[in-house]
């Protein structure tokens, strides 16, 4: 026998009842009256826990067993395996490390794999305006205008297009006076190359430049900034859907893992971009060591003069980059171009 | 109980219920934080495993978790919904977030397009919502329902919401007061019908004590950063080794006070949730038997504070004891105070909807913590 509570789904009225039950039959006695039904045709709703167990009978009356345990001895009722699983400390902990690995996996690969998918559906007119804005950005904070003579200036495009054989309308090379930011050359979205008189000056000889610049090539071709900025949206996009639940403090949360995810990513694309410099030096028959010797300079200049904190330097460190490109070049002096 | 307080609840048309001696019914909860984490937990996870299509059944797991262990004069509430129609509300929702994405990268005028006709859909989705939480939910075998009018729903939840940015903000809490009264005095229990007398000036109040929380918060939060930053500053100018030492130092102080900050706001916000809610359930009646929410600042302020600590300090494993928390919480300090019992309700017939409209609102955050 077993204790219920019977609602008959027209009044707001908890009746307690008995039930009792054959093979075949379950018998409710409520008040004097017993009323009896197949087992066959009631519905027993999926526990959740310890969740009361309801019994919807055929005529739109409902029971509410109390204690689930005692129902589904009753009723035979066996645990459903989403019932199991919730049971179990070992399948909580399980379920941890999958949602953790799932996690880790989705960020590792996932994000990269579907930023570069979706990277191809970026038009290109978006990103020449995306380089447009962040020169123009560059060049009121950063910049000043270059003072390399015009014919230099356009010695050394004439140089990186003949070369580096690179496409028509691959990049466009302009020159500034780097300021606080130094020896340097930028790619910006949409093809535009930047380097600094600074760097110009570093060099010890035209070949130097490019292969600074075979290196930035590399990034516009690979499209990275494109790439990185989806990435980087990508990143904020799914924590926004996997903490949707969270609520306000998720969108708390969002931005600043995106940031630092930053990082990681920059380093893949400055290896794919040294990969690219790499393969275009050595098709234009400059010495891959020249790329060596000049990075070398930019760094020892960088640490002497500057102190950003390590946090915010994205570069891999020089000696692990520039072994690919052989130790420095023989000290016996170059031609000049 | 006397007379007089049942006069005050319904003053326009005396309930013959009144008449009857009035029984104080609490809502009890009786969920487990460790029970409800291994549901949530193993769920999660087989959402994951199957590409978030099992995600559909989790939610209505979880649902009838909370509604299945809320307890009022012995019997509990359970959901009905169908993990079909939220799946299908799910699959709407992405595709809608999908070419929201693509479009904002590609076409952002189009996805401003998309934006606007979301915008203009909003009212209906949570009308849609509305009308599947609560036509899904019944207590004593008897549904609830949501009979607000769709006409209703434009006027409160679009076209009043719009007198906010005409009055430069100040019609804030009027707008939000309707809104709550909108969606509150049109849900039904069988044929009995729920209201809330919430006034305006209760919103108000509410709504000027976050603000000037957090505007003494600012002020206070402002003079500490000038002066911090007046100090290293100064110690730079003055040629001190130490000022350049400091500025990683200043870094993460300004990060810590940033997440303070953040922290600080959220909590107003949801104190002031709760506040609100009391107010809304101390003025709501069910046919004639009144609510009664005994949720204080301080115990609110103290509750909040540990759910945050506790999601912080597991990475947000503590999600399963937060929301088992805040269930017990609201629960435990709401109490029914019927009269006669809770006889006299009798079932209507209703027809559930269907599932996108709920989906959508959870998507585009519009929570109401009925």
């Amino acid at each position: 026998m077993l204790g219920a509570l019977y609602y008959d789904g027209l009044h707001a009225d908890a009746q307690p009842v008995e039930l009792t039950r054959t093979d075949a039959l379950l018998q409710m006695r409520i008040g004097d009256e017993t009323r009896s039904w197949p087992l066959a045709s009631l519905v027993i709703r999926p526990a959740v826990g310890m969740i009361p167990c309801r019994v919807e009978l055929p005529d739109g009356g409902l029971l509410e067993i109390a204690d689930v345990e005692q129902a589904r001895a009753f009723f035979h009722q066996p645990r459903s395996w989403v019932e199991r699983l919730e049971a179990h400390w070992r399948f909580a902990l399980l379920s941890v490390l999958t949602t953790v690995a799932a996690l880790a996996a989705a960020y590792v690969w996932g994000l990269p794999w579907a930023a570069d998918r979706a990277s191809v559906l970026v038009p290109q007119a978006w990103e020449q305006k995306l380089g447009s804005e962040t020169l123009s950005a560059l060049d009121e904070h950063w910049f000043t205008a270059s003072s390399l003579p015009a014919a230099r200036q356009q010695a050394l495009r004439d140089q990186f297009a003949r070369r580096l054989a690179l496409p028509a309308n691959c990049c466009q090379l302009l020159f500034r006076r780097g300021g606080a930011i130094g020896a340097n050359a930028l790619a910006l979205p949409g093809g535009t190359l930047l380097v600094t008189d600074e760097l110009v000056a570093l060099a010890r000889d035209d070949e130097e430049i490019l292969a600074v610049l075979a290196h930035e090539t590399g990034h516009i071709q690979g499209r990275h900034s494109v790439r990185m900025l989806l990435r980087a949206s990508g990143v904020g996009v799914s924590i926004a859907l996997l903490t949707g639940d969270v609520g306000t403090l998720g969108s708390v949360l969002t931005s600043a893992p995106a940031m630092l995810m930053q990082l990681s990513y920059s380093r893949e694309f400055e290896e794919e971009a040294d990969a690219a410099a790499l393969r275009s030096l050595v098709a234009a028959g400059i010495a891959p060591c020249r790329f060596s010797d000049i990075l070398n300079r930019m760094t020892a200049k960088k640490s002497a003069t500057q102190s950003i904190p390590r946090w915010l330097t994205t570069h891999p460190d020089t000696a692990r980059r520039t072994k690919a490109f052989g130790a420095a070049c023989p000290a016996a002096p170059m031609v000049k171009l | 109980m006397n007379e007089a307080e049942q006069q005050m609840a319904v003053p326009d048309q005396p309930d013959p219920v009144a008449q009857l001696p009035v029984h104080r019914l609490d809502f009890h909860f009786h969920g487990q934080g460790g029970e409800y984490f291994r549901i949530w937990i193993v769920n999660l996870a087989l959402s994951i495993i199957t590409l978030s299509i099992y995600s559909a059944w989790a939610k209505v797991r979880a649902l009838r978790y909370f509604y299945g262990n809320t307890e009022l004069a012995g019997s509990r509430f359970d959901f009905h919904g169908r993990p079909t129609a939220i799946l299908i509300g799910r699959l709407v929702m992405l595709t809608f977030v999908v070419a929201y994405v693509a479009l904002s990268n590609v076409a952002p005028l189009a996805a401003l397009g998309l934006m606007l006709v979301l915008v203009l859909a909003s009212p209906w989705l949570v009308w849609r919502s509305m009308k599947f939480r609560l036509g899904n939910t019944s207590y004593r075998n008897i549904r609830l329902g949501f009979t607000g009018s769709l006409g209703g729903a434009y006027k409160y939840l679009l076209l009043t919401p719009l007198l906010t940015i005409v009055s430069f903000g100040l019609a804030f809490p009027f707008v939000q007061q309707r809104m709550a009264r909108y969606l509150i005095s049109n849900v039904r229990y069988g044929d009995a019908r729920l209201s809330t007398q919430v006034s305006v000036g209760e919103f108000y109040i509410v709504y000027l004590a976050m603000l000037g929380v957090l505007m003494g918060g600012g002020m206070v939060t402002g003079i500490v950063v000038a002066l911090g930053g007046a100090a290293v500053v100064a110690s730079i100018h003055t040629g001190l080794p130490a000022g350049r030492e400091l500025l990683p130092a200043l870094f993460v102080a300004g990060a810590i006070v940033y997440l303070l900050v953040l922290a600080a706001y959220f909590l107003v916000a949801r104190v002031g949730m709760s506040m609100l809610q009391q107010m809304i359930w101390n003025k709501a009646d069910l046919a004639g038997h009144r609510f009664e929410s005994r949720i204080r600042v301080w115990p609110a302020v103290r509750f909040h504070l540990v759910n945050i600590g506790l999601l912080i300090a597991t990475l947000g494993l503590a999600w399963a004891w937060v929301k088992v928390r805040g269930a017990r919480f609201r629960l435990e300090n709401l109490s029914l105070h019927a009269s006669g019992g809770l006889t006299g309700i009798s079932a209507v017939a209703a027809a559930p909807g269907g599932a996108v409209g709920e989906e959508m609102a959870e998507m585009f955050d519009f929570d109401f913590a009925l």
